[in-house]
């Protein structure tokens, strides 16, 4: 029996010794894990925090003293630049004035780090004062210039500006204007299209603009005229302009920065890429036309694409370049836009022709393709990375557009048609870059059109952004484009239109079988022209906006045969007709043109409106804050008196023109107006006036002391009107030669003021002949701007008042005493 | 002493190959901008900085002919020096009293150079020279091989996605992703070497590539070490120059 307890009691030992252990590994184990990673976090938290209390510390103490050590730098150029100034080194003063502006500049974002950066940070206010920071300084370097041209540049003769835009790196200031009429009609004339405003880009030398900048701005002026792009121009000895088109909208740099902020961190939303997706398409198929035109624009960024009514415009043809021109190839562009391999051949001295400037521009379109993905430059260049969402055929077109040389795209059509798969995929995470046209099938897809429809199309939309859009949608797969993808066939070229050369391509199936999309008023469907496209990427494009002005189909009238042209009169007559209805109807036009929704528009928006409000708010605000409490003060003392108890010296007394004198044993008996009963404000007036040997105000108060120390008198001239201003020192010599004798009329002579200011010394305040005198004088002798005169006697030793006068023409003239006293506690 | 790619490199140099000059700037001139941002970290903007970086390439066509093998210096060491000499300078100027003013000239480890956070600046620094190096191979390699096998090796091994996801993004099969992986992983070796070689003045500096997990030599059990070092390395280069933008960018 023993033998199996013993058994027992070792399995048992054995089982609770196992479910030790187990609940050891199982329990104890993970819970002290558990704890210790908890333990863990506690530390790091503890840490965290510690590490932000330092921060803010370390940052702060930094920052000041920086700050300090700024502004006493800068205190010591101060000197120097007046020093320099004087003796006339001006370099040097200018070398001082801008250290100077720099120190306390510097010193300026040191306080603003002090007393708003680095508190906002610690209370965990980051993210909130990074988007302040960017922003503000950002929109203040973007803002447009003055609205006018200076008086140095001169005006534009034909145009009225009517405001202006923010200048690029070019040098150049733009302004936007309207033309006159007869000039608008010369550029509708030479352009065939309608022109409401234009944008003139200007370089003036005598504003800073440079020989090289306008060379070679007007080096690009042929190249860019053949686009149509530039419809006037003018270079002189001093300045430099041309004038172009308006495209009214916002740049590609902003309305990224705008998606990025309604998306989330991890980048944007499917609407906001498709949308980014249809910019870029834009800006491909425009630098598309460019390329087939022979033309190369070579400064693609985001700055340079307007985008507006969806539709995005490129702009700046500062740099656009022949494709064929002999030039030798400069580095001039756009940093992380601009191709390094470009600068590498640039350093080589080669020739603009022996490159091909087309995968240039295809880099800086997939650079700008990555930086509406990313919100932000791609600083690696082709090897950028994307981390942002991204559809991983986008990814590829990226890296196919920013890649080298020799691998990339190699021609804006191509990418389009990639971009346009990604654009009108059902899903575009879906599409893999397996199924892009590029990847699937060359180059073949696309059948170019002409390009001078092409231009005329491009330019027609630039002229109508502002007409709507309609949106594009993914046109649903057809089976049979699934089924049989349409053998590729040579183009057939058909002439549309004998008269001007106009015609059309079409494919060897669109001849066998017209398409019904081919009728009047239907979209074109591209889908069935572009080869690999067809499968799943057949897209709609909206019907041309731009249609033929009516003058200019009347140009296109074949010229009829001499046998049947009517007689000379008629032919005049004739004309005169058409003349009058082209008037008629540029006069209509006018009459009847509405500012176009984008069209420039420099009024007051809504951000001035708010901003000026918040300002009057700040004022209200500030005004506030700042004459409540004098209020309160006040009343505090007119409530409780208790300045009155500290006046000291005598008491005013007050004598009228006609001698009677009015005693009064204490100011606060002075008869002043009911609201002038504060007599200790009116104490501290007096204060004011006479401790101050002459107080001179402003121009606009109207009211004026002049005080002089006499001792042991002072004497204080009350003048309520402006006009007797410049006359102060004459009146008071005039009281002071009254006083001393007043027989001794009006003179200059030094001997005897000075002998009048002593005999005010030797008669006192007190003397009753003495102050009839004055009254005399204010009454007969003074101009009645003189509103009264201030006489205040003081003991020779201590200095204290002794006596204190105020006599006045008349008792009528309380009121502009009171009021001049009045006006120097404003003052 | 110096190898012969390095040799042929600095000819180059003292030759004023414009390209050579712009192979060094395109390499070491965000190493360079980084470095001078640290040392003069609230004292000078990043448009100073950019001057600068450009300036002691300037310096440096000064020095070359001057330049002594002999010595034994690095090349980062090099680099470094004629760096710190330019940034001296330009706070000797913003310093200097007129003539005869009496300011000597800065020393290089004057107190303004501080210390950077975590790692010394010379640590960080040569760090960031080595993956300058490495990225200069990962472009030379970019532009030798086909689209598509580079997209292929970027997609698997910056991106990380895995064989499978790869082979169906690109429309091909896993067999071939991987033979287009080690053709991509070859010639990057073999870059890696060459650039290593030419901008290497020691034999400590050779030894780098070994040092942090890039094995030169083809090596089957490497590859994967190698394209994960590859792969940080690439990451840690695009995170500094992404700082080094937003600095610039303010």
């Amino acid at each position: 029996m023993a033998a199996p307890a013993i058994l027992l009691i070792i399995l048992a030992s054995v089982l609770a010794i196992v479910v030790g252990i187990l609940a050891i590994i199982y329990l104890v184990v993970p819970a002290m894990k558990g704890t210790a990673v908890g333990i863990g976090w506690v530390f790091r938290g503890i840490g965290a925090v510690i590490r932000h209390f330092y921060r803010f510390i370390a940052g702060m103490l930094t920052d000041s003293l920086r700050m300090v050590g700024l502004f006493i730098a800068g205190l010591f150029f101060i000197p120097a630049a007046v020093a320099n100034t004087l003796i006339g080194r001006w370099s040097s003063a200018t070398h001082f004035g801008r250290e100077l502006v720099s120190a306390w500049g510097a010193s300026g974002k040191a306080l603003y780090r002090v007393c708003i950066g680095h508190p906002a940070r610690f209370l965990l206010l980051g993210p909130m004062m990074d988007e302040i920071e960017h922003r503000v300084p950002d929109a203040v370097a973007q803002a447009p210039g003055a609205d006018r041209p200076s008086r140095k540049t001169g005006q534009f003769d034909g145009y009225t500006i009517v405001g202006s835009l923010p200048g690029g790196g070019s040098g150049g200031r733009l302004y936007v204007a309207e033309p006159t009429d007869i000039k608008r009609a010369a550029l509708e004339r030479s352009s065939n299209r309608q022109i409401d405003q234009v944008v003139i880009k200007s370089f003036s030398v005598r504003e800073g603009s440079t020989v090289p900048q306008i060379v070679r701005e007007s080096r690009a002026l042929e190249a860019a005229r053949k686009l149509g792009l530039v419809l006037d121009h003018e270079l002189t000895n001093e300045r430099f302009f041309y004038v172009m088109p308006y495209v009214p909208g916002e740049s590609l740099t902003l309305v990224t920065r705008r998606m990025h902020s309604d998306a989330e961190t991890a980048g944007l939303d499917d609407r906001h890429l498709r949308e980014a997706i249809g910019y870029i398409a834009d800006l491909v198929s425009t630098l598309d036309v460019y390329h087939r035109g022979g033309l190369w624009h070579k400064d693609v960024k985001p700055d340079n694409i307007i985008v507006h009514d969806g539709r995005a415009e490129l702009v700046d043809f500062g740099l656009i370049t022949p494709l064929r021109s002999a030039m030798t190839l400069t580095t001039h562009g756009t940093e992380y836009f601009r191709d390094p391999e470009m600068v590498r051949l640039a350093l080589r001295g080669v020739k603009v022709h022996e490159v091909d400037g087309v995968k240039f521009d295809i880099y800086g379109a997939g650079a700008v393709l990555y930086s509406v993905i990313e919100n932000s430059f791609p600083a690696h260049g082709g090897l950028s990375q994307l981390s942002k969402r991204c559809p991983e055929a986008l990814r590829w077109v990226v890296r196919r557009a920013m890649t080298d040389i020799n691998t990339r795209y190699k021609s804006a059509a191509e990418m389009l048609a990639d971009l346009r798969a990604i654009q009108h995929a059902p899903s575009a995470f879906a599409l893999k870059p397996a199924d892009l046209p590029s990847v699937k099938g060359g180059s073949e897809f696309t059948v170019p059109a002409p390009v001078a429809d092409e231009f005329a199309e491009h330019m027609g939309r630039v002229a109508q952004a502002a007409a709507p859009v309609a949106p594009a949608a993914p046109a649903p797969e057809t089976p049979a484009a699934h089924d049989s993808p349409k053998p590729r066939t040579k183009p057939v070229i058909a002439l549309a239109d004998w008269w001007t050369g106009r015609y059309s391509v079409k494919s060897e199936s669109e001849q066998r079988s017209p398409s019904p999309q081919d009728a009047p008023g239907k979209p074109r469907t591209y889908g069935a022209r572009i080869g690999p496209l067809v499968i799943g990427a057949s897209y709609e494009r909206p019907e041309r906006r731009d249609t033929p002005k009516p003058d200019a189909t009347a140009r296109r009238t074949p010229v009829t045969p001499r046998h049947n042209r009517p007689n000379a009169g008629a032919q005049l007559k004739s004309a005169r007709a058409r003349v009058q209805a082209a008037q008629r109807r540029a006069q209509d036009r006018r009459r009847g043109r509405t500012p176009r929704g984008g069209q420039f528009n420099n009024a007051p928006n809504a951000g001035v409106v708010v901003a000026v409000v918040l300002m009057l708010m700040c004022v209200v605000g500030i005004g506030g804050g700042l004459l409540i409490p004098a209020m309160k003060h006040d009343s505090r003392i007119a409530g409780t008196h208790e300045m009155s108890d500290v006046v000291a010296g005598p008491a005013l007394h007050y004598d009228t023109a006609a001698g009677v004198a009015t005693m009064f044993s204490d100011i606060n008996d002075f008869p002043f107006p009911e609201r002038y009963t504060r007599t200790s404000a009116d104490h501290d007036i007096l204060d004011i006036a006479y401790t101050h040997d002459q107080i001179e105000l402003n121009n606009t108060t109207p009211f004026e002391v002049r005080a002089r120390f006499d001792e042991p008198s002072r004497l204080l001239l009350v003048i309520n009107d402006l006009a007797a201003r410049h006359d102060a020192d004459a009146y008071l010599n005039f009281v002071m030669h009254a006083l001393a004798d007043e027989n001794m009329g009006v003179t200059e002579d030094a001997d005897l003021v000075a002998r009048a200011k002593t005999i005010i010394g030797l008669r006192h305040a007190a003397d009753t002949d003495a102050r009839a005198e004055l009254a005399d004088w204010l009454a007969e002798k003074v101009d009645p701007a003189i509103a009264g005169i201030l006489w205040i006697d003081l003991d020779p030793e201590s200095q204290d008042e002794v006596d204190r006068r105020l006599i006045t023409r008349s008792v009528v003239d309380t009121e502009s005493i009171v009021d001049a006293l009045q006006s120097l506690r404003t003052w | 002493m110096l190898n012969s790619m390095t040799t042929s490199f600095v000819n180059r140099l003292r030759a004023r190959d414009p390209a050579a000059w712009f192979e060094l700037w395109e390499v070491f001139g965000p190493v360079l901008r980084a470095q001078l941002a640290r040392w003069g970290k609230g004292r000078i903007g990043p448009e100073t900085v950019r001057d600068l970086s450009q300036e002691t390439l300037a310096a440096l066509s000064d020095s070359i002919e001057r330049y002594d093998p002999a010595r034994g210096a690095r090349f980062s060491t090099w680099l470094l020096a004629i760096a710190k000499h330019t940034l001296g300078d330009e706070i000797d100027k913003r310093m200097a009293l007129k003539r005869g003013g009496g300011k000597r000239g800065s020393e290089f480890d004057e107190t303004w150079m501080g210390a950077g956070e975590g790692t010394t600046p010379d640590g960080k620094y040569e760090a960031e020279v080595f993956r300058a190096k490495v990225y200069a191979a990962v472009r030379m390699v970019e532009r030798e091989c086909e689209f598509t096998e580079f997209t292929i090796y970027r997609m698997r091994v910056f991106d990380g996605m895995s064989g499978k996801d790869v082979a169906e993004s690109v429309g091909t099969s896993e067999p071939t992703v991987s033979r287009r992986l080690t053709k991509v992983r070859d010639l990057l070796r073999r870059r890696l070497a060459e650039v290593v070689a030419t901008y290497s003045f020691t034999t400590d500096e050779q030894a780098e590539a070994e040092r942090n997990g890039l094995a030169l030599s083809p090596n089957k059990a490497d590859d994967a070490m190698f394209d994960e070092a590859i792969a940080e390395l690439y990451h840690r280069e695009e995170q500094a120059r992404r700082a080094e933008q937003e600095g610039l960018m303010g």
